[in-house]
């Protein structure tokens, strides 16, 4: 006789997903109800527990087989956050601008000259201290939504994110650019291609946008065929920055904000996604925990941790400066640099990208980034909420005494 | 704690307080950046008006100095909207009129961190948060106390008619209430709130007080909710019943009309109040919030019904001459053509919600409208 059930029967690939998924939302409840730290540290912590790296629970091909439902989730927050950035308001108050400047620069400047105690390469230099400077947009958006953050300094935290994350993704290019002038490249390559990135994404992102504004006259009334619109905008996006060789992040990012300053009605825009963007939260969250490999943080080392020191310290005062010079309450001012500190996501898929194109610096790079990442993937999220707390914009918790 | 003594004060001299909203520019929610306001005027040293919080910190208030005349109020109400403005463009915040934010739950507000706002909350509990409602109140100068006294219980009978001119806010937590004033049933809520009582003289006022503060209900006027009552240490009577206007020209119109009004009251003396003009008193009101100027009046004497339209316009017609004296008759005519045309606020949110499909997209036009009318 057939028996239709074998036992003991192999766990298969849904399965896997159907398990870490459940322990992804399991650990993030314990984080939230009793250790009160955001959600997303527990999808992470989760992603690394059953990640390859700890009990290997999930195989690494998980990553690539999950990977668009990552890229996916990233383009949404990266639009979104492009989407709450209104460049108008940089008209009217240009000390925004210096502000983002000030912070950025500072970071820059400050990782730059750490690494320069180290037996490292110009290329690797500057490839790491751009990437130092972005704030993780993903990280920012959904902390600011877990904890319903409205405010001045949320406003800031949001701006100067998006802002550095441009200044870092052109200023990896131009790294680029500097490892093409090591390697002997031609100076119009090296110029040439930060510009042709720079340009084409933001051509891309003014026709993603410009397409959104005009399905706009389609009134999609149904909030879940307007995320479903906002879905296909981000996947093509995402498919066309890749095949074209531009940069995804920035398109999209760029996308947002011109989308916002076409059309300044709101019907487009679902809030925060609904249930479906819930799941791409947790998937992108999980997937950089299943990543993440605590032998980087040997690898990276002291060169990691020194790293975050500096550069947080120059976020810090970078941010504390320019924003309370800039008009910000000055308590606000000194809790934006902690808000800001977030790294992750963004700074990953920038290495990669790197270590794609040259192996043997690449290689560097991702060393020193990926060990600083997984320590910033647990602080970074705790760093923001508690700065959203202190500067009194998130939400009180229930019965809490309003700050 | 005695009553305190009222200080005289120039006969019809105005002033005008105007709670205003403040919205978030991604969603048109309101959003607690009253603090981060009020730093960047506080960095304005000089600034036209009196800027200070409310009891949440999606609200702040405006007030203007003491007029004469209404143009001069218009122009200072002029002036601090388009001060505050730049400010809300500087920090990326949105103003607006109206007296309810129209898809706000109450549940999503933040108390101002001022000891006497957390007391409220302490108190009221929910009701203080729901009391994020956005009023005008007009303060008329009085020469003295008992003075006050005789124009408080005169107005009683014009407050349907404040109601009806000011109503703006028919919307909330996002549906229609079929109010032309929703924001009035949120004060009703309090104890305290109402009418003040039937008394002719400060002295009997002031007997009044003091029994209250003895029950320990009340500790100083602050703690009376009242339609209208008396600011002693300003030395002038408050109408708080009117919505704030979804334009600071409305809000100055508005205070035109209550000072023609309460000239003509003064000189003609057309009234002696007694206790039963309170006999229709809150139906009259009801009618008024409900329904605007398509609402009822009740006469409380005859008690002959008719509408409060007609009533507007006749009285209109009636205080003619004394706005002409207070040179108030641009902004009389502007208030019956409103009338007349069937024009009021709380039609025009109808309309654009009608129109736009969705109350955050009223909020935007609201303060687009406060912004550049």
């Amino acid at each position: 006789m057939n028996f239709p059930l074998a036992l003991p029967f192999e766990i298969d690939a849904f399965g896997r997903v159907a398990s870490l998924l459940i322990v992804s939302i399991t650990s993030a409840e314990i984080c939230e109800r009793w250790l009160r730290l955001p959600r997303l540290i527990g999808y992470v912590i989760a992603g690394l527990l059953l990640g390859p790296s700890v009990l290997a629970w999930v195989p690494p091909s998980i990553t690539g087989d999950l990977r668009p439902l990552l890229l996916l989730g990233l383009g949404l927050l990266l639009f979104e956050l492009g989407s709450r950035v209104d460049l108008r308001w940089l008209r009217h108050n240009p000390m925004l601008v210096v502000s983002s400047l000030v912070e950025s620069t500072l970071t820059f400047t400050a990782t730059y000259v750490f690494l320069g105690w180290f037996d490292l390469a110009i290329g690797t230099r500057v490839a790491v201290a751009a990437i130092a400077v972005s704030t993780s947009p993903a990280v920012v958006m959904r902390i600011v939504a877990e904890n319903n953050a409205r405010g001045q300094m949320t406003e800031r935290l949001m701006l100067m994110t998006a802002l550095n994350s441009l200044y870092a993704i052109l200023l990896l290019k131009i790294s680029v650019g500097v490892v093409h002038l090591d390697h002997n490249a031609g100076l119009l390559q090296t110029i040439g291609h930060p510009a042709y990135l720079a340009f084409g994404s933001l051509l891309l992102g003014a026709a993603l946008a410009y397409a959104m504004h005009l399905a706009r006259f389609s009134h999609l009334k149904r909030e879940s065929e307007r995320f479903a619109l906002v879905i296909a905008v981000v996947l093509l996006g995402t498919t066309l920055a890749d095949r074209l060789g531009l940069s995804v992040p920035m398109a999209l990012l760029c996308g947002g904000m011109i989308l916002r300053s076409l059309s300044q009605r709101l019907h487009l825009f679902p809030e925060h996604f609904g249930a479906a963007g819930a799941l791409l939260v947790i998937v992108l969250f999980t997937l950089t925990g299943v990543a993440l490999d605590p032998r980087h943080i040997v690898a990276g080392g002291l060169m990691s941790i020194g790293l975050l020191l500096i550069r947080g310290l120059a976020k810090y005062v970078g941010a504390y400066v320019s924003a309370g010079y800039g008009g910000l309450i000055p308590k606000k001012a000194a809790w934006l640099g902690v808000a800001l500190l977030p790294m992750s996501s963004l700074a990953v898929l920038q290495a990669h990208d790197v270590a794609g194109l040259y192996a043997d610096f690449g290689d560097d790079v991702l060393a020193i980034v990926l060990g600083s990442v997984l320590i910033m993937e647990l602080l970074g999220p705790m760093a923001t909420q508690i700065a959203l707390r202190r500067s009194g914009e998130a939400m009180p918790f229930p019965g809490e005494r309003e700050i | 704690m005695a009553l305190e003594s009222f200080k005289s004060s120039r006969p019809l001299s105005l002033g005008v307080e105007l709670e205003l909203q403040i919205l978030d520019t991604h969603d048109y929610a309101l959003t607690p950046m009253a603090n981060d306001l009020l730093y960047w005027v506080e960095r304005h040293p000089g600034h036209p008006g009196n800027i200070v919080p409310e009891i949440t910190q999606g609200m702040i208030e405006i007030s203007t100095g003491i007029h004469t005349t209404h143009q001069t109020l218009s122009a200072e109400l002029d002036e601090i909207r388009d001060f505050l403005c730049r400010g809300g463009r500087e920090l990326n915040l949105a103003l607006s009129g109206g007296g309810t934010h129209a898809f706000q739950h109450w549940g999503e507000t933040r108390i101002f961190d001022k000891e006497r706002f957390h007391h409220i909350s302490d108190l009221y509990g929910y009701l203080a948060k729901q009391f994020t409602i956005f009023g005008q109140h007009i303060h008329i100068g009085c020469p003295s106390p008992d003075e006050a006294l005789f124009l408080l219980h005169s107005l009683s009978r014009y407050i349907p008619h404040m109601i009806a001119l000011s109503g703006a806010s028919p919307y909330v937590h996002g549906h229609d209430t079929g109010f032309a004033s929703a924001r009035l049933n949120s004060v009703f809520a309090f104890p305290l709130s109402g009418r003040a009582p039937m008394v002719a003289s400060w002295e009997e006022f002031g007997d009044y007080f003091e029994k209250m503060t003895r029950t320990g209900v009340v500790k100083g006027m602050k703690d009376f909710y009242w339609d209208i009552r008396p600011k002693p240490e300003f030395g002038t009577i408050e109408i708080r019943v009117c919505d704030t206007p979804l334009t600071v020209g409305h809000a100055a119109d508005m205070a035109a009309y209550l000072q023609t009004l309460c000239r003509y009251l003064m000189i003609e003396r057309p009234i002696v109040p007694v206790e039963d003009d309170y006999l229709v008193y809150t139906f009259n009101r009801f009618q008024a919030c409900r329904f605007g100027a398509e609402g009822i009046l009740v006469d409380p004497k005859s008690g002959e019904h008719c509408s409060l339209h007609d009533d507007i316009l006749h009285t209109l017609a009636r205080i003619e001459q004394h706005a002409i004296e207070l040179d108030a008759d641009a902004a009389c005519a502007r208030i019956k053509a409103r009338v007349e045309q069937g024009d009021s606020d709380a039609a025009w949110c109808r309309s654009r919600f009608a129109e736009l499909g969705s109350a955050a997209e009223l909020m935007r036009a609201q303060a687009i409208r406060w912004q550049e009318a």
